[in-house]
């Protein structure tokens, strides 16, 4: 059958329980949606992602697992909850593809957008350290990961300059209490 | 006044400016903002996208220990404010996993969430009545002429049933600020739209793509200025659109104008895209 969701030549093996399992991690009815594409129309990154929103729902239906979990979509999404505020089903997409990116993490799959997440972890390992963000930290570990040691310096040179960088972090005095968080936090996902 | 503070790490570092001025006007108008001890980093989207029971457990220590405190809490940061009201939100909706997450916090920081803390951001606790009105009786040097539009940005409203505190497309408290102050505020239709977040790093050239149409829609607007009351919404403006002739002020650096403070220049100067050279302009510094 035709259908702008299946691509030509798309060989899948439907997981029968994903919707099951998605709508119980995330909490969103995700089999009420009818397609009207409002989510669609108001995404900021429409124009970049290579699944529209609309289909991200309808492919987690089918259960299409290899193709969500592969598409650049889950990590481009950006979480501004448009979507969400204009379905008329009551379901936030964005919660929906925290589920999926937990999932493409958990499978140790290569991500189509390998910085996006190269930067949440090094933004979480951060804070894990600290208990608050200490930006210079964040971005050595990210720029270690990524290899992208000269990216943004000027500007980074100018926010250190103006004192919003800096080369102190601060630290939470009851630190053993946020990794012990971050600790069960490993545990639980 | 006396009223909880949550900083958040942007208000100490990279919004430092949103920090300073936030502090210098609370001062001018007796409120008192006392910080909440010892907290710690919200998570906000790194912990969502990767760690369901982080992106609860690291807001819900701030949320125990501001709520020992027995003061409401105010929270500028509209990152920060968001995950705080969300958690908040999930902790009362009472589900299995809140239950979870707020024993197992209990059992590292020694007390419950109970859920009855008042959060409100920033913009919200200065649009209350008493201190907008306070507020109109100190405005010394009327914004009049200053052309500007409001930015909300995504999270400040979205999602509406954790964090509206006005209309979630529409909003109108910080149009309503910016009019007490005296300012000539233009409507545009990109109040609500994303500035790309935290792709601020990772993705910038779709954050150029994101904050250029903002801009471009604001001088179509007629605006000399944007205003917001977000410090990535900020940053983002600020620092991938610093050559476009339009700088971003908060809000709290516009009533430090209008309030004639006299240390304006301590935060104004830590824009990349000094807004300086228009205050000036108007007269306003």
């Amino acid at each position: 059958m035709e259908n702008a969701v299946l691509a030509k030549g798309t060989t899948f093996q439907p997981a029968a329980n994903l919707v099951k399992i998605i709508e119980k991690e995330s909490g969103q009815p995700i089999s009420r949606c009818y397609q009207c594409k409002k989510c669609s129309a108001g995404c900021p990154v429409a124009p970049m992602a290579d699944l529209h929103t609309n289909e991200v729902i309808r492919l987690v239906q089918i259960g299409d697992t290899e193709r969500l979990l592969n598409s650049n979509r889950i990590w481009l999404c950006l979480s501004c909850k448009t979507c969400q505020a204009r379905c008329p089903n009551g379901i936030d997409t964005s919660a929906v593809i925290d589920v999926l990116k937990g999932m493409a993490l958990e499978q140790s799959r290569k991500p189509a957008e390998a910085k996006i997440p190269a930067f949440y972890k090094s933004f979480m390992d951060a804070v894990n350290m600290t208990g608050r963000l200490y930006e210079l930290g964040m971005i050595g570990l990210y720029k270690m990961r990524t290899k992208t040691y000269t990216e943004d310096m000027g500007l980074g040179i100018e926010m250190i300059k103006r004192g919003k960088l800096k080369f102190l972090p601060e630290k939470v005095k009851n630190l053993n209490q946020v990794k012990e968080i971050f600790r069960k936090g490993r545990e639980k996902k | 006044m006396k009223v909880g503070y949550y900083p958040g790490c942007s208000l100490h570092s990279t919004a430092a400016d949103y920090g300073l001025s936030t502090e210098a006007v609370c001062r001018q108008m007796n409120i008192e903002l006392a910080e909440i001890p010892d907290w710690n980093c919200c998570g906000a989207t790194p912990a969502h996208s990767t760690n369901e029971f982080l992106a609860k457990a690291l807001p819900l220590r701030n949320l125990v220990l501001a709520e020992g405190t027995g003061l409401d809490l105010v929270v500028p940061c509209t990152g920060c404010y968001n995950v705080c009201r969300q958690t908040h939100g999930f902790i009362n909706r009472g589900s299995a996993k809140a239950h979870d997450v707020n024993g197992t916090v209990a059992s590292i920081v020694g007390k419950k969430y109970q859920g009855q803390l008042k959060i409100m951001h920033l913009l919200e606790f200065f649009s209350q009545d008493e201190i907008m009105g306070d507020l109109k009786t100190r405005v010394i040097r009327p914004l009049t002429g200053l052309r500007v539009v409001p930015y909300y940005g995504c999270l400040m409203m979205r999602p509406a049933e954790d964090v509206a505190f006005d209309d979630p497309e529409q909003p109108q408290k910080l149009d309503r600020m910016l009019e007490t102050l005296g300012a000539e505020v233009k409507p545009w239709s990109y109040k609500m739209d994303c500035c790309g977040g935290s792709f601020a790093i990772p993705k910038a050239d779709i954050v150029t793509d994101l904050t250029g149409e903002l801009v471009k829609q604001a001088k179509r607007a007629g605006a000399e200025a944007m205003v917001t009351a977000c410090p990535l919404c900020q940053a983002n403006i600020d620092t991938r659109q610093a050559n476009s002739g339009m700088p971003i002020l908060y809000f709290t650096e516009l009533i430090a104008a209008a309030l004639g403070l006299p240390e304006q220049n301590s935060w104004l100067a830590k824009h990349i895209s000094d807004p300086r050279p228009l205050l000036k302009s108007h007269e306003l510094i």
